[in-house]
């Protein structure tokens, strides 16, 4: 599949009317960029923007696996190719030496980082969480509800929840990611879940 | 937001409140000026600051932190008194009408308290707070607040039979008390302890309140008011709210909201294209978050989280957690669809009651929120903390103490794309490396333009990004993480034992891997939006090919699965996304799978489709229908429209992408139309209802009941008393929970601050309340233990603090988000707004002798921080008054996006680490609203001190 609405657009010319375009929900016609690119080599895909919550949509322009160009997508009714300077210097997250680039360790007391690799970080985590989970969990606690008479019942009841662990942050992440982050934090029976919208 | 930005084009006045959308939300600035250009609209901002939005409004005022209340309700005053009120809209689609319990009594009369005010718990009983009740029905009373033909089987509903005054508005049946001030001689409503309770908030001459305690100019309060709720109560018109962090970083910021939701309700504004309440949310994802439940008080879907003494079992959960009226009565569908999602296999082995007691169930009444956090760190209770892209140490509120608790952690777990405050916490200006004995991980992660996955905007739009290139050196994307930690777990736990280890070998995390090992993520969206249990074992295949499409058709049996059921149906199926592809006419060239059946490609080979979001999950073929006005402004033609005629075009796009719920772009929309039928405004109309019981026309997805009294799903007991109109009308907020009151609440008894807002002071105040003896929201918790036990570090200046004397207020740059650190490593960004810097008023600046650029200190009672000092007009004293006399008050703006490290840490350094200290959260309180406990990061005291 070679064909993008953008370069279909370009071989139909006035094929698709802008009645059709209507029926979709696009209130202007895609713009048909028939002049020669810089980009033209760059393979192209959209983006949303990373920074706030209006949800600007990009054209990314990606030749020999690196980010070359970044623009506002016309289609989007959103933003209609418009950018802020933020949106504008996404590039700049992905082209950008300062990145992590390593799993990166600090022991108790160090005074610097060390560099590890994912095989023990992976484990070296989960051991963390297993320990810590099971020396703090609340498996049951007792309860005190009224009978009929009005008189105080005490019983037993399964609370499950970890009380050591503390979860925050979502606001960056996608919404798989959020989703899977809210199971796995809730299936290790955390309760102190938070992240950005609450500050 | 309950509209979304596109939709701001149809606005006829905008109110700008504690937000700043012309510099933190540039790219929406266009649909305000489109408005500006195409409709006349106003707009209106009212900020402590002469702001980037200000400079491009109609009209402003300055207004002093934390006085949002009282402006607000001074707003509804003068609403009432002028009798600008759009009475159709408030006799059918809200609570005005119903009469109150006698036992209620207001701050008007407990100076200051709501009745049910426990003095030693420090919180109220809300048993007074509701209304009279009809014996006979247990319904809520409603009376006629304005003369209406009432429709046999909704009482207190009907179309208003007049007379008008000469605005053109109703004139309430009771008027002359109204316009005298006797409202307690009233018929007990909600409108009339309304009107009275906003009596107290006066805007006449330099005595009222919108003069002492917000310092406005009233000739000013007066012209805004006169352009908001003057224009917007018309039937035709709609006023706009746009609200932020500015409102709601506050000890009473819940009450805030409230106060605007109320006026918008008077006015008729609220479910309108062009209206609503809209909070211009942060972060790109920040919605999508707390639609997952990445919050301590809620599951995802909003669900609220079980507690131990309320719902031991799960019977016990939905019984306590369902409501008799309204959407949530489907609890139990939506709560056994997400257990399943959880536990699926192992609840069909052992039913769903197992499956809950697996979950975990919090203590009642305990706050485990941000602020309780860092609290129970301080306190050591909490050992191990695991960030995703958090970096509190920045962001969090009082930050020097939320960092001094991170010290006693024994572990901290953080993925990010960069080295942040937080994760060199060990290392922040002032502090031993060596004698922090916390163990730190740092796990490199994937940008969004390195992984695929969809983002929801402040519009509740999903919508879908590709993996554009591969992530620098071995970061891996946070799924990537979570999915290998899980296995981990789940093989440790497997290996091992430990508590409730069933919660943890028997999730259901069934997702295939790819050969890097990262999860499906097709089948993670599956799960979020819904299918139905595959019958026998299960697979994968077998789940796509029964997709749930709508929360509606999820079941309360447990043979649905649905995580998120809010997002139930945002799966599309291939054939929708072929009917959208006809219309565009590429069908024809849409791939095809093995069988020869259109199979729509995903994920990474879905890069070749730019342009048109043809993805699964956010990719809905609706067809957008095209309806004209006619040039009297009132007829709408379906077809074969006139050549005066205009086309109706709201912007809502249905196409793009896919919005919560059921791809509803305005929500409460049932209130854009009147009781007969007709819209409220006719250039701006989403619906029509024919007498047959059938939508006219229908632009949006509908947000009320639409099937006719002849459908099976009518109710038993409306058949023959109501049609889909009546019925529709009389629910029209139908996410509300209380039989015979699915409307818009004047008065609500969810709030735990009071049924009405009342005016506060912040925690940190430079004068007494005057509107009565309580200083503070006597419901927000005022002193948390951190301030209890160390009051001299983490504690709170005195009213009218001689130490403290500036009012502090913090704010955002275009140039940086949020904490800092996707911006602060960026040089473009950097360059444009490189360092930290103090905004003070000319005023202020002569009277300390401070110079623009010099170096500055500012000061509260929890920390220091350094920035240049910026003098501007954009901030000037206000006059208020203190204890009776006038007083001015100088008002100091920080930017919070600085720390200690980055490209630009906040001062001179660059590429490293600062040893100075920059963040403006070190000098916030930690002290939180009393609903939500948001931090009150926008009204403190400080001093100041230049530097050099
Ligand atoms: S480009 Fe600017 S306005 Fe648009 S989403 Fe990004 S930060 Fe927001």
């Amino acid at each position: 599949m070679e064909l993008s609405r953008r370069s279909f657009l370009k071989l139909s010319g006035a094929g698709i009317g802008v009645a059709a375009l209507a029926q979709l929900g696009f209130t202007t016609p895609a713009y048909a960029a028939d002049v020669e690119l810089r980009i033209r080599e760059a393979k192209e895909s959209t983006t949303v923007c990373p920074y706030c919550s209006m949800g600007c949509s990009a054209i990314v322009s990606v030749q020999d696996g690196k980010i070359v160009g970044l623009e506002g997508l016309p289609d989007s009714p959103i933003n209609r190719a418009s950018l802020c300077s933020k949106g504008q210097s996404i590039i700049q997250v992905a082209n950008n030496e300062r990145r992590l680039k390593k799993v990166l360790y600090r022991a108790p007391g160090a005074t610097d980082w060390e560099e590890k690799t994912w095989e023990e970080a992976i484990p070296a985590i989960a051991r963390l969480i297993k320990d810590t989970r099971d020396a703090t969990f609340v498996e049951t606690e007792e309860i005190t509800t009224k009978d009929a008479t009005g008189n105080d019942v005490k019983t037993e009841v399964t609370a499950n929840r970890c009380e050591g662990i503390a979860q925050l942050g979502g606001a960056a992440l996608d919404n798989e990611e959020c989703y899977l982050a809210s199971k796995f934090a809730r299936a290790l029976g955390l309760v102190y879940i938070e992240h950005q919208a609450r500050i | 937001m309950t509209n979304h930005w596109v939709d701001l084009k149809n606005a006829d006045v905008f109110m700008i409140c504690g937000a700043n959308p012309s510099e933190n939300h540039p790219c929406s600035w266009k649909w305000l000026e489109k408005a500006r250009e195409e409709r006349g609209a106003k707009i209106i901002v009212v900020d402590p600051r002469f702001t980037r939005s200000a400079a491009r409004a109609d009209l402003f005022s300055f207004l002093r932190p934390g006085t949002d209340i009282a402006f607000f309700n001074a707003l509804i005053k003068y609403a009432i008194d002028n009798n600008y009120i759009n009475w159709e809209y408030v006799q059918n689609y809200t609570n005005a009408p119903i009469l109150v319990n006698p036992d209620f009594k207001g701050p008007w009369e407990l100076d200051g308290y709501f009745s049910g005010y426990d003095k030693e718990k420090k919180k109220y009983d809300t048993k007074t707070w509701n209304y009279q009740t009809d014996p006979a029905t247990g319904e809520p009373i409603r009376v006629q607040l304005i003369p209406i033909a009432e429709d046999p089987t909704f009482h207190g509903r009907g179309v208003p039979i007049g007379p008008k005054d000469a605005n053109g508005n109703y004139i309430p049946v009771e008027w002359d008390l109204i316009k005298a001030g006797r409202y307690d001689e009233m018929q007990p409503t909600v409108f009339a302890k309304l009107a009275k309770h906003v009596s107290r908030y006066t805007y006449d001459g330099p005595d009222s309140v919108v003069a002492k305690v917000c310092g406005m100019d009233p000739e000013k309060f007066k012209e805004i008011a006169e352009t908001y709720v003057g224009i917007t109560h018309k039937r035709e018109k709609t006023g706009n709210l746009m609200y932020a962090m500015g409102l709601t970083q506050s000890t009473y910021g819940t009450e805030k909201i409230r106060a605007f939701a109320i006026l918008q309700a008077l006015l008729g504004n609220t479910g309108l294209p062009g209206g609503g309440i809209n909070a211009l949310r942060g972060e790109s994802n920040v919605q999508g978050s707390t639609d997952f439940g990445l919050l301590s008080h809620i599951l995802p879907g909003y669900i609220s989280v079980p507690n131990t003494t309320d719902h031991p079992t799960l019977d016990k959960y939905l019984e306590k957690s369902t409501p008799k009226a309204g959407i949530w009565t489907w609890l139990p569908r939506f709560f056994k669809s997400y257990l399943m999602a959880y536990y699926g296999p192992y609840a069909k082995k052992n039913g769903l009651d197992k499956a809950y007691d697996l979950h975990p169930k919090v203590k009642k009444g305990k706050n485990y929120t941000h602020i309780a956090l860092f609290e129970d760190m301080y306190a050591g209770i909490i050992k191990g903390l695991i960030a995703w892209g958090q970096n509190p140490v920045v962001g969090g509120a009082c930050s020097n103490l939320e960092a001094a608790a991170m010290d006693k952690l024994d572990w901290f777990v953080a993925a990010d794309l960069w080295e942040t405050e937080s994760m060199n916490f060990w290392r922040r200006p002032g502090v031993e490396p060596k004698d922090i004995k916390t163990e730190v991980w740092v796990l490199p992660a994937a940008s969004s333009v390195e992984k695929s996955g969809a983002v929801t905007n402040s519009g509740r739009l999903a919508q879908y990004r590709w993996k554009a290139v591969e992530p620098p050196g071995e970061a891996k994307s946070d799924a990537w993480i979570m999915h290998q930690l899980m296995k981990a777990l789940k093989d440790l736990y497997e290996a091992e034992g430990g508590k409730n280890k069933e919660a943890i070998t028997e999730l259901f995390w069934a997702y295939e891997e790819d050969e890097h090992g990262d999860p499906n993520l097709d089948q993670v969206q599956l799960e979020m939006s819904g299918f139905t249990w595959p019958e026998g074992d299960f697979s994968w295949e077998a789940a796509f090919k029964k997709p749930v499409f709508g929360f509606a058709n999820l079941k309360d049996d447990g043979s649905t699965v649905s995580g998120t059921w809010i997002y139930c149906g945002q799966w599309a199926s291939d054939a929708d996304i072929e009917s959208a592809a006809k219309i565009l006419k590429i069908d024809g060239q849409l791939p095809k799978g093995d069988d020869g059946k259109v199979k729509i490609p995903r994920d990474k080979q879905v890069t070749e489709w730019n342009g048109i979001p043809f993805n699964k999950a956010q990719w809905h073929f609706q067809k957008t229908n095209v309806y004209w006005l006619g040039s009297d402004g009132q007829t709408i033609y379906t077809e074969n429209p006139p050549p005066d005629a205009k086309l109706i075009d709201l912007g809502i796009s249905p196409n793009w992408a896919w919005a919560w719920p059921v791809n509803r772009r305005i929500i409460y929309n049932r209130n854009s139309v009147d009781w007969s039928g007709k819209p409220f405004a006719p250039d701006k109309a989403l619906f029509t209802f024919k007498d047959d019981e059938t939508l006219g026309m229908k632009i949006d997805v509908p947000d009320f009941y639409t099937q006719p009294s002849s459908d099976p799903a009518f109710p038993e007991e409306l058949r023959g008393k109501a049609t889909m109109r009546t019925r529709s009308g009389a629910t029209s907020f139908f996410m509300n929970r209380e039989p015979g009151a699915l409307v818009a609440r004047l008065f609500s008894n969810s709030m735990v601050d009071g049924p009405f807002p009342e005016h506060y002071e912040p925690r940190e105040s430079p004068v007494k309340n005057m509107l009565s003896s309580v200083q503070n929201n006597p419901a927000a918790v005022l002193e948390w233990p951190s301030a209890k036990n160390e009051p001299e570090k983490w504690g709170f200046a005195e009213v009218g603090d001689k130490r403290f004397p500036y009012v502090c207020t913090t704010y955002r740059v275009t140039e940086h988000w949020q904490a800092g650190q996707m911006t602060r490593n960026n040089s473009w960004l950097g360059e444009a707004m490189p360092e930290n810097f103090v905004e003070i008023s000319k005023e202020l600046a002569d009277e300390l002798g401070i110079k623009n650029g010099d170096l500055v200190e500012v000061e509260s009672l929890r920390g220091k921080v350094q920035g240049v000092a910026v003098v501007t007009v954009r901030l000037k004293p206000l006059e208020i008054g203190d204890n009776g006399t006038a007083r001015k008050i100088h008002i100091v703006g920080l930017t919070w996006h600085y720390g200690y490290i980055g490209l630009f840490t906040g001062g001179p350094e660059r590429n490293g680490m600062s040893k100075k200290n920059y963040a403006a959260n070190q000098l916030t309180p930690h002290v939180g609203d009393a609903n939500t406990t948001i931090p009150e990061s926008k009204a403190f005291l400080v001093n100041l001190r230049k530097v050099k």
